[in-house]
Parts: structure tokens; C-alpha cells; sequence
């Protein structure tokens, strides 16, 4: 059921009719798990598809049970393995096409997200920070969450659990109308700016590799232009997506977590991590990232190799992260950019320390052209690393590269800097000063102001989609 | 153990691990308000709070710290 059809419409407006049909607490868990059935039964044409999602999911329930029974770390781990192994091989990594497949097509589709759950519960109910047994309705309905299931976000447990299914939701007019609001506003981003730079990069693609020996300056413009286009593309049609299923969240009671924080006004890499796919992010730094800077910190722990433990803890880190992405070589390679991207950002903080000394490092970090050169650079590394997500063949990439050349990057890295963070300048420095009449922000805030506002985005949705004559799909069910 | 006891005791940490004579806490101290308290010094921080107190935070606890406030209470429910 994709998200922008007028069955996922009527699904979903379904869903919340019946849910506030009665305040009781069971028959309100009973709906958003039927919810989750037909979502799910919406992918598959033939029962057996289902099976190795239902063999996933009892393997999941049975490691935590024993888990809530036997908190043995021996038994951790061996789950943690277990689990990842069939993860590995339903997802039918091509590193291990070796180890064979199942003989018939089956659903990938949730996987990866319901295996974070898994891992997450797995190491709160051993660790104590989950005490009580979850039983296996409730499992299902956290996992396989409707709102959900095709990408995150990436909720707790413990958050999940405190609005499942609860007999009082406060909606009143205005609540209601900031959740259609937040819905129809990721529409217009997933539909209308994801759409259109997805139109222009599929255009830009293909000319990349036309034959014949373009212009040195052409092919860096090129490049730099398509990759960017796609970053836009893909953080529209994400963060549009997240509006719509957070949104919708509100009607029916959930409350679940942000996952952009407007990561493109990040002024480092770093930052810039903590504000992009950001449940995605804190579970890898919470289950990933601090156990292991942990464990390495008790085999050296002089304070002279922090920055240095936390480097390769980076690479690691962003190398599984990486991985994950993508069942291909081509990810690895994206991990690592990612790595490095990390790696090279806290290397510069710390050598910026020493040298200038913490304040003169602060005070220069706070300097207009550092901080717009910053972000810059920090939005054009990632669009550089993105490419291995339109390129998901290794031999396209490196055949990219090649005709680029280390000339050609640099430049096109170069170009992509001053650009965003001109347009940064811009949007900082001079934006704020043109403000609007005052009267026409009492209008735009006004009860008419407000819907009219609501009726020419859902009019232009409907306008661009007609031009466009398809319906655009959600890029990260694709990961 | 009282809060102030934790709070002497982990201002001494702290003052350790960022070396930072003139640290002073209060419960909405973040991580904005102290030089160098990221991501990886966190974790040496927390490595020291544990040594210190002779407690142990597991993976959600150690991630889910907003400000010193909270990092006290945690250590109050433990030791």
C-alpha cells in the first residue's frame, strides 16, 4: 500500500474512525493490530510471502522471552547472532549469495526496521531497563507499527508503550488541525519538491555518462548539480514521509519521535549526524557507537587516545550503518566515506585545539566565513558520499570517479561548498529582513488563512502530480 | 546517598575528566555548557562516574542523559 495512493487514504482514515470508535484500552490495541495486518497484507499476493516475516518475528519474540527469563550474556549474544544471521540472509546480501536462498519470492519489505526493535529490546530487557514480559500481541503491534513498518522512525519500547492503545486521547480543533496540517505538509514535500528533483535528476543522470568527452567544467557542474539534486530529492521525499506518518501518529494517540532537526544548517559533520534520520542514528550510538568507545576505553585508557579510540570507533560504526543500507559492495564504500567523514571532522577539533587553544578555537568557529565555509563543506561531503545511493553498482562508481577524476571531485566539491554556503549567507543574513506586512501574518494566521493555506497545498499536490503523471515512491523502503 | 554528597563527588569527576579547575554543576547543566563534553568524552565521563560511584548505566541510560540533573537522579536510584 504506498503511501500516496487513495487506498493507503482510506486505510488510514479507516483506522482512525475505528480506533475512537470506544475509549476501551483492549479494543483500541485490537484495531492497530488488525491495522497492522491489512498494512502488511497489502505487500503480498500469496501467504507464503509472509512466512519468512512471521519466522523473523517469532525468532525476535522467542530470544526476548528467554531473555526476560535467562538474562545471561552468553544468551545475548547468541541471539544477537541469531537474529542477525537470518536478517542477513532474508535480506539476501550479495556477499553471501553463496549460502543460498529461499526458493520463492517473499516480503523484505520492514525488515530492517522491525531488526532494529528486535536488537533494542533484546539488549533493554537484558540489561533490566525493560523488566516486564511483553506479551505477543504487544510485540507485534510495536514491530510491525502500520505508521511505522515501511521505515521508522525508530521508536523506544518504552515510548511506544505509553501510548498503546490508551483510553484517553486529548484531540481537540486545534490539535486536529496541526496533525492535517503536519500530514498535508509532508505530502507537498514528498510529492511536489522530492517529485520534481527526482524529475530533474532522473533527466541529469543519463548525461553523465552520455559518450564522448565533455567539457571539464561541464561534467563538474554536471556531477555537482545531479548529486545535489538527488540529496534534495531524498531528504524531501524522507522528512515528507516522516510528516505524513507523525502526523497521522497524532489522530491516533502516538507521540513518535522526530527525525530531522534541519540537518542541512548543520556546521559539521558531526552535527550534522545528530540532526539527520536522528532515531536511526541515536540507536547505532546507543547500541553500537557507546559499547563499543566503552569497551575500547578500559583496554586503553589513557585520555591521550580518546579522539583516537573514537575514530575507529567511527569507522566502524558508519561502516555497519553503511552496510545496512544496502545489500550491494558499493555501500561498504558509502560506510566508509561516512567513516572518514566522522573520522577527519573529530581529528579537526582536536588538532583545532591544541593548536589555537579551546577559546581562540571557539571564537573562530563563531566567525561568519568559518561557520559558512562549514556548513558548506559539510553539505557537499554528504552529497559526495550520497552517491553511492544512486550508484549501486560498484563498477558505475568507480567508472564515475575515474571520468571525474581527483580533479574533477575536488572541483565539484569545491563548487558545491561555496554554493551552499552561499546560500546559506542568503537565507541567514539577508532572508530575516524581508519581512512580510504584518497585517498579511494576522491573515495567514487566521482560521480562513490557515485552511486556505491547507486547500493550495493539497491543490498544488494535486496539480504536480497530475503533471508529473505518476505517483511518486518512498526512497528509503528501498534500504 | 544525598544529593549533595553526589553532586561534590561528581563535580570532582567531572573537573577531572575536562580538566576544568572551576567546573561548577547544577542540574540543568548540558553538554553546551561544558567545554569539550562530547560524544566520545561522554563515555570517559561515564567510565569515571561508574568507577566513582561503583555503579553500573546501561546502553539506554547512558544515551538518554539530557543534563546533569538527570545523570544525578540516576546515580541516586543506583548507589
Amino acid at each position: 500500500m504506498s503511501l500516496t495512493s487513495p487506498l493507503f487514504f482510506a486505510f488510514l482514515a479507516g483506522v482512525i474512525l475505528a480506533y475512537h470508535i470506544s475509549d476501551s484500552v483492549s479494543y483500541r490495541k485490537l484495531v492497530l493490530g488488525l491495522g497492522n495486518g491489512i498494512f502488511i497484507a497489502s505487500y503480498v499476493t500469496d501467504y507464503t510471502q509472509i512466512l519468512p516475516l512471521l519466522a523473523f518475528l517469532l525468532l525476535g519474540y522467542a530470544c526476548i522471552s528467554i531473555l526476560s527469563v535467562w538474562k545471561s550474556s552468553l544468551a545475548l549474544g547468541f541471539g544477537v547472532l541469531g537474529v542477525l544471521a537470518c536478517y542477513v540472509f532474508l535480506k539476501r546480501f550479495s556477499f553471501f549469495d553463496d549460502l543460498g536462498r529461499l526458493p520463492f519470492p517473499y516480503l523484505t519489505i520492514g525488515l530492517s526496521y522491525i531488526l532494529f526493535r528486535i536488537l533494542h529490546l533484546m539488549v533493554d530487557v537484558h540489561s533490566g531497563d525493560l523488566d516486564e514480559r511483553i506479551g505477543p500481541t504487544a510485540f507485534f503491534r510495536y514491530t510491525c507499527n502500520f505508521l511505522c513498518f515501511v521505515s521508522g522512525p525508530i521508536q523506544r519500547y518504552q515510548d511506544f508503550r505509553a501510548a498503546d492503545g490508551i483510553a484517553v486521547i486529548k484531540l481537540d480543533a486545534d490539535k486536529v488541525f496541526h496533525a492535517f496540517a503536519r500530514v498535508i505538509a509532508g505530502y507537498a514535500k514528498f510529492v511536489i519538491i522530492a517529485a520534481l528533483a527526482d524529475y530533474a535528476f532522473s533527466f541529469l543522470k543519463p548525461q553523465l555518462f552520455l559518450p564522448g568527452d565533455p567539457s571539464f567544467v561541464k561534467l563538474c557542474i554536471l556531477y555537482g548539480v545531479t548529486a545535489s539534486l538527488y540529496t534534495i530529492y531524498l531528504y524531501y521525499n524522507f522528512s515528507g514521509y516522516m510528516d505524513i506518518v507523525i502526523g497521522s501518529g497524532v489522530l491516533l494517540g502516538q507521540s513518535l519521535p522526530e527525525n530531522f532537526d534541519r540537518p542541512f544548517s548543520a556546521r559539521s559533520f558531526l552535527e550534522f549526524w545528530q540532526r539527520w534520520h536522528m532515531t536511526l542514528s541515536q540507536w547505532f550510538k546507543f547500541y553500537l557507537f557507546n559499547p563499543l568507545v566503552m569497551l575500547l576505553m578500559s583496554w586503553f585508557p589513557a585520555p591521550a587516545l580518546t579522539a583516537y579510540l573514537g575514530v575507529f570507533a567511527f569507522f566502524v560504526t558508519f561502516l555497519v550503518m553503511g552496510i545496512w543500507h544496502g545489500t550491494t559492495a558499493v555501500f561498504v564504500v558509502y560506510g566508509l566515506l561516512m567513516g572518514a567523514g566522522a573520522s577527519i571532522n573529530k581529528l579537526w577539533q582536536v588538532a583545532c585545539a591544541q593548536w589555537l587553544g579551546k577559546k581562540r578555537y571557539r571564537a573562530m568557529s563563531e566567525t561568519l566565513g568559518y561557520i559558512y565555509f562549514a556548513r558548506g563543506i559539510t553539505i557537499s561531503y554528504f552529497v559526495l558520499a550520497l552517491t553511492c545511493l544512486w550508484m549501486p553498482e560498484l563498477s558505475d562508481f568507480a567508472g564515475l570517479l575515474t571520468r571525474l577524476g581527483p580533479a574533477g571531485i575536488s572541483a565539484a566539491i569545491a563548487g558545491m561548498t561555496v554554493a551552499f554556503g552561499l546560500f546559506w549567507f542568503i537565507a541567514d543574513q539577508v532572508a530575516p529582513h524581508l519581512t512580510a506586512p504584518s497585517f498579511l501574518a494576522t491573515i495567514r494566521d487566521s482560521l480562513i488563512g490557515r485552511n486556505l493555506t491547507l486547500a493550495s497545498q493539497m491543490m498544488a499536490i494535486v496539480a504536480v502530480t497530475t503533471l508529473l503523471h505518476k505517483s511518486p515512491d518512498f526512497v528509503y523502503k528501498a534500504f | 546517598m544525598d544529593q549533595a554528597h553526589i553532586y561534590t563527588k561528581l563535580t570532582s569527576v567531572f573537573r577531572d575528566v575536562f580538566d576544568e579547575d572551576d567546573l561548577a554543576l547544577t542540574a540543568a547543566t548540558t553538554a553546551d555548557d561544558v567545554d569539550g563534553w562530547d560524544s566520545l568524552s561522554h563515555i570517559r565521563l561515564v567510565l569515571a562516574v561508574s568507577k566513582s560511584f561503583g555503579v553500573k548505566f546501561s546502553a539506554s541510560e547512558i544515551g538518554g542523559l539530557k543534563n546533569v540533573g538527570e545523570f544525578v537522579e540516576l546515580i541516586q536510584k543506583k548507589a
